[in-house]
């Protein structure tokens, strides 16, 4: 407008800007305190399985006055027990479908949804936070920014995969060990053939061979006997591969939670001892609470630098005296990269006369591709790594021998058998 | 684009060495703008191009209307940048967007438009205002012009 006092045409457009705001603020934005915003979040599962997709709806309601423009927007959850790097989008939950922006107008006693699909790619506790709001002018020259608590929790469980090992009826990898099987009936090894006595039950009938012989014949059961057992998972910051914001815990995790099923399924009573950030440990019993309740112990153990498997022997008698003092444990290492402490620990433990096995997680797969996915080497750079590493793996593996059987577990493939305990 | 295209027709009809100097400026900072979905670079643009623009119109407008027409050709194109902005940080989503948000998008949108239509109804009011005044006088049209937009920022304002 100054323009016009020396008659100059430039200033005119100071005029239509100051119209365009006029025109913009004609509707005030409400304080925070007065908008009278509320957010609810509802997801389609608070429990589920890693790989699973989870719809996550945020729905936003107004209780105030009409708000022409607003910007929600919503943060995908943190895993609790992941290490945190900040300015770096969460890699383990990932949005599969839809959007965590939601841009909208909405009116008094309006309400609107936004929607998006996630993904959990580690088990573990995911917390969402809260969601941001910027309230705007439709121009954009006011604005006011919002924070609306919408905490929930999500348990994410390893899943299983569909080609699992089977141990067969009481047996894990072949060994039986010498507590009673809890099944039976059909959990019950054959034996032999006999007469028939008075108060055998009829189901025991063997009927082709009583057909045959022309005298009743029953088939004689014997009860099968279940391994006791300690699973032994090593979740110490040293021996858990780590590339950026990719660890191999959720690995190591699958591996036990696939151990674990398989023992318990064939009967055989199951404890656990997790070394991590802190400490886990379930005493040996049967069934499937047992499972449950070592499962959830694995789903809130996280990447620590206090408890190692070095201290494994002292933990076993402070924690499992009956296993430790009659050495009937039969103990099963789960680990993705052995570690000296881990080798003691294995080899002590095997003289004491525990029936140690050792189980590898292959992780490095999983490594290779988050350093050439986030860039941090080259993929020439990642495969000269790998194979060294797959070279110390296997020095590892044969000194791992002379006190345990070794099998390695590979993400999709399962367990295999990479060596015997040598015996002397 | 349409910004671009006036900024290179402004150019090439004020053949001047300042006003080539500016539509480059407003270029570079377009693209910066555009590139980052900054807010910052695209009025700044926009006000690069003001000047250029005005002159390359004063071959065809009266200087004052020039002005105007320009100034309101620069905001408008500035504002609805702005605001596609915000629209393609929603839109723009790798992994799809659901209809339901689709629609409510729409809906901003189509009210971005109404608002910003009846904006320009008014600065072309004003303009044919100060364009009527120019027949009667000589001198007092860039002053009616400022009076007019002045009294209707009032009014605009004065009805919250």
């Amino acid at each position: 407008m100054l323009s016009n006092v020396p008659g100059a045409s430039f200033g005119l457009a100071s005029g239509l800007v100051l119209l365009l705001v006029a025109f913009d603020l004609r509707t005030p934005l409400p304080r925070p305190q007065e908008t009278g915003l509320t957010v609810s979040r509802c997801v389609s599962e608070t429990k589920t399985l890693m790989g699973v997709p989870v719809l996550i709806e945020l729905t936003l309601e107004n209780h105030g006055c009409r708000i022409e423009k607003i910007l929600m927007h919503d943060t995908p959850p943190v895993l609790a027990t992941a290490r945190r790097l900040h300015g770096r989008p969460s890699a383990h939950a990932v949005v599969t479908k839809g959007s965590t922006s939601l841009l909208c107008g909405i009116g008094k006693g309006g309400r609107v949804t936004l929607r998006y699909e996630i993904e959990f790619r580690e088990p573990g506790e995911y917390r969402f936070g809260s969601c941001s709001i910027r309230l705007q002018s439709m121009f954009g020259l006011a604005e006011r920014a919002l924070v609306l608590p919408s905490p929930l929790t999500v348990r994410v469980y390893p899943r299983r995969l569909a080609k699992r090992v089977d141990t067969g009826p009481a047996r894990a990898f072949g060994w039986s060990g010498v507590t009673p099987s809890k099944y039976s009936g059909g959990r019950l090894d054959f034996v032999n053939v006999r007469s028939y006595v008075s108060g055998d039950p009829l189901r025991d009938v063997n009927w082709k061979a009583s057909g045959r012989l022309g005298k009743m014949l029953v088939n004689e059961w014997r009860a099968e006997r279940g391994l006791d057992c300690v699973v032994i998972v090593d979740l110490s910051a040293g021996s858990l591969p780590n590339a950026g914001e990719w660890t191999g815990r959720g690995d190591v995790i699958t591996s036990a939670y696939e151990l674990m099923c398989s023992l318990v399924g064939s009967g055989n009573r199951v404890g656990l001892l997790v070394m991590g950030s802190s400490l886990g440990k379930i005493k040996p019993r049967l069934g499937s609470k047992q499972l449950k309740a070592m499962v959830e112990t694995l789903v809130d153990s996280g990447e620590g630098e206090v408890w190692s498997t070095k201290h494994a022997a002292q933990f076993l008698e402070l924690f499992f005296r009956r296993q430790y003092t009659l050495r009937r444990g039969t103990l099963f290492f789960v680990f993705a990269w052995p570690s000296v402490e881990l080798l003691e620990s294995v080899s002590s433990l095997s003289r004491m006369g525990f029936v140690c096995n050792s189980v590898i997680v292959d992780a490095l797969g999983g490594e290779g591709r988050a350093l050439t996915e986030q860039r941090i080497l080259r993929p020439e750079e990642v495969e000269f790594g790998l194979r060294f590493a797959r070279a110390e793996l296997g020095s590892f593996k044969a000194m791992l021998t002379a006190f345990s059987d070794v099998y390695v577990w590979t993400a999709g493939s399962g367990f295999t058998e990479e060596g015997r305990k040598t015996r002397r | 684009m349409i910004l671009l295209l006036a900024a290179v027709v402004a150019a090439v009809v004020s053949s001047n060495a300042l006003a080539t100097v500016m539509v480059a400026a407003c270029t570079a900072s377009l693209v910066v703008g555009f590139a980052w979905k900054r807010v910052m670079p695209t009025l700044l643009a926009g006000l690069f191009l003001y000047p250029a623009l005005a002159v390359a119109l004063t071959t065809v407008l009266p200087t004052a209307l020039s002005y105007l027409a320009s100034g309101l050709f620069v905001i408008v194109i500035c504002e609805r940048m702005t605001f596609e902005y915000d629209v393609s940080t929603v839109l723009g989503s790798p992994t799809g967007i659901d209809a339901e948000a689709r629609s409510l998008v729409s809906e901003v949108s189509r009210a971005h438009t109404r608002k910003m239509s009846l904006y320009v109804a008014l600065a072309a009011l004003v303009i044919a205002g100060s364009a009527t005044t120019s027949t009667f006088t000589a001198y007092a049209w860039v002053l009616v012009a400022a009076a007019m937009l002045l009294v209707l920022v009032v009014l605009v304002y004065a009805t919250r």
